[in-house]
Formats: C-alpha cells, sequence, structure tokens
C-alpha cells in the first residue's frame, strides 16, 4: 500500500469518526423511565406533578366532608395558566390526576367548558335526528360541585452556559357555591442545567 | 503544505462551497417573490429550493425565513411552528463546533453555521408572541416574552456600551401582552423600559408610547417612574382606565418596508513586498476605489530563503467583507381608519397614524458596526494562512518554463481568490419598521381601513380588516406592506 493510499485511508477514517456513521436510532424503554435531554420540562416533571399532587389531593380533609354526608363531590377542571417561561401542556398531568381520580371512585369529573360545548352540539343533534328512546335530553347534566384551577409559574437564573429552572406548579379546588377554596396543592421542581459552550 | 495538497483542498472546498456567494444568490431570488404581496407562494419557492439557497449551515435562516413568510400570509398556525423550530435550532447552536469554527479560518465565514444576530433572534420571539396573539392564545405569548426577557437579560450581561442591549419593540410588545392579561406590574415594568430605552439613547419618545406609559404606571400606582422618565403626562392618560364593560381596544402592528440586506465588498489588492498593500474595492455606489496602505515588508532574510531579492516581488491577495446593502422603502407610514362598527363609549371615528417603535435597518447597521473588528481579524487570519499556503505552492510548482509558471500562479491565486466570500447571511424578510396604532372603541365589530403610505401620503397599499373586540380586551390586526 502505497503513502498516498495510506493518507486517503486515514483521512476518510477521520471524516467517519466526525460525521458518525449511525442515522436515527430509537431504543424502546419503559414510560416512567427518566430522560432529560434539554433541561426543559418533560414527561418526568409532568408525572412527578400528577403522582405527588394526587396523593395531596386524596388525603387532604375536604374529601371527608363530603364522604361524611355520604356524596361523591363533582369536580370540573377549570383553566390551568401557564405563566412560565416554557409553552407546557398542563392537560397532561390534568389528565393524568383526572383519570386516577376517578378510577378511585371518590370523586366524579364533569366536562368541562369546551368538552360540552361539543357535547351539547351533538345533543342538539340527536333532539333531531336520534329515535326517542335513544335521545339524550338536554337539562340533565351533573353539576359540578368545585373546580380544579391552577398555574405553572417559572423563575429561571441564567449565566453563559449555567441555569437554575425553578418550577412551581400550583392546583386549586374551589367551592363553586361558596368560593371557599378547599384544597391548595403545590409542586416545586428545581433544575440546574449545564451546557458545553465548545464540541466537536 | 505540499502543492498538490492545497490545490486539490481549494479546489474542492470550491466544488462544496460552490462558486457564487449563496447568501446574495438567496436574496436576489427571493426579494423579488417576498416584494409581490404572494407570501406562500414564497414558501413554496423556499421549501422546494431549500437546499440550494440556503445549504447545511443555514437552517436557523431557514426557518426563521419560512415562520415569517407564514406570519405574513396570516397563516399564524404554520408560521408558530417554523418559529418554534427557529427556536430549538438556535438553542442548539449554543455549542459551538470546533470543527466549524476551524474550518471557517481556512474557507470563509459561511462554513460556520448562521446563528443569527442578536436583534433578529429577540425578534424572533417578539414575531412568534404576534403569532400567539393572532390565534387568541395571550399565554402563549407571555412564553415568549419571558423568553424574550432571558435573552435581554444575557445580552445586558455580555454586550459591550454600543452594543444592542435592549430593544423597544419587545418592551413595548411585553407592556402590550401583560396589560392583555391583567398582569399590571409586569406591563408597567416593561412600559419603563420601553421609555427608558429612548430615554438612554437620546432619541425622542413616539407620543403614543409615552401617553400609554402614562397610563400603565399610573395604574400601577408608580408615580415615581413617571417622574424618573420625564414623562409629560395629559390629564387624560392618567385618569381612571375604562372599565371592562366599556370599551375594548384594537391594536394594529403594522410590518412596513424591507430591512436592509447585507452586502458584499470584495477587496482585491497586491502586496509589495517592499511594504505596500495596494487595493481596489467597489464602494456602495457601484464605483471602484482604488487606495493603498502601508503594509509589512519582508524582511531580507525570509526574501533570501525564497530565493528571490527583497525588491519588486508581489503577492496578489483577495478578501471580503460584509456591508450594509440598503435597500429602497416606499411604506414609511401606517394609517388606520375606522371604517364601521358600533356607536359608544370611547369611539374613535378619526384616522390614527401608527408610530414605528423599531427599525430593522438601524439595527443591522449597529450589529455590523459591532463585529466588524472580529470579522477582520478572522478575515485577515484566514487571508495570510491562505497566502501564505498558495504562495509555498507556487514556489514548489515553478519549473523552467515561464508559461507554465504563469498558468501555475494564476490559477492558484484564482481557487485561492474563489473561496473568499463574505458571510452576507441575515434576516433580510424582516420589516424595515413596526409600527403600531391603538385605537379604543366600544365592544362589537368592526371594519377598519389600514393603510401603509409613503412619501407625501401616496398610497401603497390598502386593505380593509374585520375585527371583533370584546369589552375589556384587546384585539390585534396585523398588516404586511413589504413593498
Amino acid at each position: 500500500m502505497n503513502r498516498m493510499t495510506l493518507r486517503f485511508s486515514g483521512l476518510a477514517m477521520a471524516a467517519l469518526l466526525i460525521s458518525g456513521c449511525a442515522g436515527t436510532k430509537v431504543d424502546r424503554v419503559t414510560h416512567d423511565s427518566v430522560i432529560d435531554l434539554s433541561g426543559r420540562w418533560n414527561d418526568t416533571d409532568s408525572r412527578l406533578v400528577a403522582e405527588e399532587m394526587l396523593r395531596d389531593c386524596l388525603n387532604a380533609p375536604w374529601l371527608n366532608t363530603y364522604t361524611a354526608q355520604g356524596k361523591v363531590p363533582t369536580v370540573i377542571v377549570g383553566t390551568v395558566r401557564n405563566r412560565s417561561h416554557e409553552h407546557i401542556n398542563a392537560e397532561t398531568f390534568v389528565k393524568d390526576m383526572e383519570r386516577t381520580l376517578i378510577n378511585s371512585g371518590k370523586v366524579d369529573f364533569v366536562a368541562s367548558r369546551t368538552e360540552r360545548d361539543e357535547i351539547r352540539d351533538e345533543k342538539a343533534d340527536q333532539a333531531e335526528n336520534a329515535s326517542v328512546e335513544t335521545r339524550s335530553l338536554a337539562g340533565e347534566e351533573s353539576g359540578a360541585d368545585v373546580m380544579l384551577i391552577g398555574s405553572i409559574n417559572s423563575i429561571v437564573d441564567k449565566e453563559g452556559s449555567r441555569s437554575v429552572v425553578f418550577y412551581q406548579v400550583n392546583l386549586e379546588l374551589v367551592n363553586i357555591e361558596t368560593n371557599r377554596k378547599l384544597w391548595i396543592g403545590d409542586k416545586k421542581i428545581k433544575k440546574y442545567v449545564t451546557r458545553s459552550a465548545t464540541g466537536l | 503544505m505540499r502543492p498538490g495538497v492545497f490545490i486539490a483542498a481549494c479546489a474542492s472546498l470550491l466544488v462544496l462551497t460552490g462558486c457564487a456567494n449563496r447568501g446574495l444568490v438567496r436574496y436576489d431570488k427571493i426579494v423579488k417573490r417576498a416584494t409581490t404581496q404572494d407570501y406562500l407562494e414564497a414558501t413554496s419557492y423556499l421549501r422546494a429550493e431549500k437546499a440550494d439557497l440556503y445549504g447545511g449551515q443555514s437552517e436557523l435562516l431557514y426557518n426563521m425565513d419560512m415562520g415569517l413568510l407564514f406570519h405574513y400570509a396570516g397563516r399564524y398556525d404554520s408560521s408558530i411552528v417554523y418559529f418554534a423550530r427557529a427556536a430549538d435550532v438556535h438553542d442548539a447552536l449554543f455549542t459551538r463546533s470546533v470543527t466549524n469554527e476551524a474550518a471557517s479560518l481556512l474557507v470563509n465565514d459561511n462554513a460556520r453555521p448562521y446563528r443569527g444576530r442578536p436583534y433578529e433572534i429577540l425578534w424572533l420571539r417578539v414575531f412568534q408572541a404576534f403569532n400567539y396573539l393572532a390565534v387568541g392564545n395571550p399565554d402563549g405569548a407571555r412564553v415568549e416574552m419571558r423568553q424574550a426577557q432571558l435573552l435581554v437579560d444575557e445580552y445586558r450581561r455580555t454586550a459591550d456600551a454600543g452594543e444592542y442591549r435592549d430593544d423597544p419593540l419587545y418592551r413595548g410588545t411585553a407592556a402590550l401582552v401583560y396589560d392583555l392579561l391583567g398582569e399590571r406590574d409586569d406591563a408597567a415594568i416593561s412600559v419603563f423600559h420601553a421609555v427608558k430605552f429612548y430615554r438612554d439613547t437620546k432619541a425622542a419618545v413616539p407620543q403614543g408610547l409615552a401617553t400609554y406609559a402614562c397610563g400603565l404606571l399610573s395604574a400601577a400606582d408608580r408615580p415615581d417612574d413617571i417622574r424618573l422618565l420625564a414623562l409629560e403626562c395629559p390629564a387624560s392618560a392618567l385618569a381612571k382606565r375604562p372599565t371592562a364593560t366599556e370599551s375594548g381596544e384594537i391594536v394594529v402592528v403594522g410590518m412596513l418596508g424591507r430591512a436592509p440586506a447585507v452586502g458584499e465588498t470584495s477587496f482585491q489588492g497586491t502586496w509589495i513586498r517592499d511594504g505596500l498593500l495596494v487595493f481596489h474595492y467597489r464602494d456602495a455606489e457601484g464605483k471602484t476605489v482604488t487606495d493603498a496602505l502601508p503594509a509589512p515588508g519582508l524582511p531580507p532574510s525570509e526574501a533570501a530563503k525564497a530565493g528571490r531579492t527583497r525588491s519588486g516581488t508581489t503577492l496578489s491577495i483577495k478578501w471580503a467583507m460584509p456591508s450594509l446593502r440598503e435597500v429602497p422603502v416606499q411604506s414609511r407610514v401606517l394609517k388606520v381608519a375606522p371604517v364601521s362598527g358600533p356607536i359608544g363609549a370611547g369611539a374613535q371615528a378619526h384616522p390614527v397614524t401608527g408610530e414605528p417603535w423599531a427599525n430593522s435597518g438601524d439595527l443591522l447597521e449597529q450589529d455590523l458596526e459591532a463585529n466588524r473588528t472580529a470579522v477582520l481579524l478572522r478575515t485577515v487570519t484566514r487571508v495570510v494562512v491562505r497566502t501564505i499556503a498558495a504562495e509555498k505552492a507556487k514556489a514548489e510548482l515553478r519549473s523552467d518554463n515561464p508559461f507554465l509558471n504563469l498558468i501555475t500562479n494564476l490559477g492558484t491565486d484564482f481557487l485561492s481568490g474563489q473561496l473568499e466570500k463574505a458571510d452576507v447571511r441575515s434576516w433580510f424578510l424582516l420589516p424595515r419598521t413596526v409600527q403600531f396604532a391603538r385605537l379604543t372603541v366600544p365592544p362589537g365589530r368592526h371594519a377598519l381601513e389600514v393603510r401603509a403610505e409613503g412619501a407625501g401620503g401616496a398610497l401603497v397599499l390598502a386593505e380593509t380588516r374585520e375585527v371583533d373586540v370584546r369589552a375589556g380586551e384587546k384585539s390585534f390586526v396585523f398588516f404586511t406592506s413589504l413593498k
């Protein structure tokens, strides 16, 4: 092998090393595995919020006042405002909470405002087109006793390649009739994120 | 470096980078389409020609261009997608590639990925906030304003005096967003900084912005801030703001004219080794200018090593620097006139003239000036490295045949010179000015005539827009006239 061929092979090897030889690679992981890539809000944060809030919510005394009367309180999900610095979909942890609360049998949920509009449209359509026996009647909806509202807040302290991000999720259950706050829960998450300033 | 290796490297790099400056080609091809106002056609063209127009190092620019064209076309959902991608690409570019930086020292600055100019990245957030406002998602707009705040914090930490550190367009937009969300303190702080920017730069505060600041600062109970900013507030601005049931507001945001672009000034020079650099270039008006500068002479020992006499030997060199490329602007003034709508409290029947809160031309000029030294340093390093390599190659290839020597010398200089291209990438699809016109109106459906006027009130573009206004809320209308 002459020197030119050797040199060419060396260059080709180096180029391969730099560019990498694999394309897209996908590994299946368990849904609850913790993988942090960018330091932004992710599924792990969402899950941690849902778990902690749920535990707190079900153990709080507000529920006992209803169960003591033999009632199952009906809850409606209001608005969870995103006041953070990231686009966060609050629906993921709210839906997690909703599902587990319903499955616990301790509370009922009714459809939210936007869901209700769609259901009412369907009911109006049924009134015209469905048979009398199968028709769902208007005016028979369940009213909610309490509303779940909340917000996601964040504080960011950043300098160059380092940042500290603090998230606080606040959720509140409010008695719709009296405006009394029955339960306030919060979950705090703090992350220290560093990034490399140089790479290959 | 062996002569063959140098020539082969130059030739391969030339094949890879292409002969023409991609940035200049992109400008010529895109601007024609964008100024016809057929923005969707322009997006189809960009998508089809992405590889040729942007190459592999301008992913950020591609997404910013696409996002902006979709915004101009009123396709706000698509614009959100592209701007979000652009923000992600920018985030990923935080880590600088040593390979790219080294390549730029051998080839040209276009070998580095485009990271955007600081004001472009901030405006990316502002335009994304406009998109969220347009689709009725003020929480999304707040996220963008908070991201913009993080950027400004970083700029203020790292920028030198005279460099881009703050922006009244961002501050004013943030004030509108926070005001819309009912967050009085944040709105007041934002408008405070918007006015302070003008005070710090000794520029006149736009009258509408000053009046808005009076209202917000007064509502947030911040009389000290009004005094600190030396605002002369009319009594009407300090009066109690209309209640939610009385009126709403229409905010018309006009994007008028085209931003200037970045052009390339190519210098071709002859370095006379005795200590003189004679160079030629085309100035902004296209005239060829010849000038001379003293340059370091070659020490006799080096001349001896090269096997030639000290006197009379010359080197041909070429270098390119980015420079401001002005473009004519017809759309100068935003006018908004109510055509029809409910009559009631706070109704404004007379036309409102918009006021610019930002001028991208000034910002580009400031950015080029701020980076001139760094660009020049990289250019000089590159030209020196390349010239030394070319001279070595020429020396080693020298033969007894004078004609062959001439061909070799010309060929080597040509290859070396062709690699020299200025980095002319910029977000030239931005509007020249972003203007705001605010109208207080009763709740209901309103029709407005929105006009872009040129010098002397000549009509450039007029559109009729219908907008629904709810009590106590702001409705946003976005209007573009890039001519």
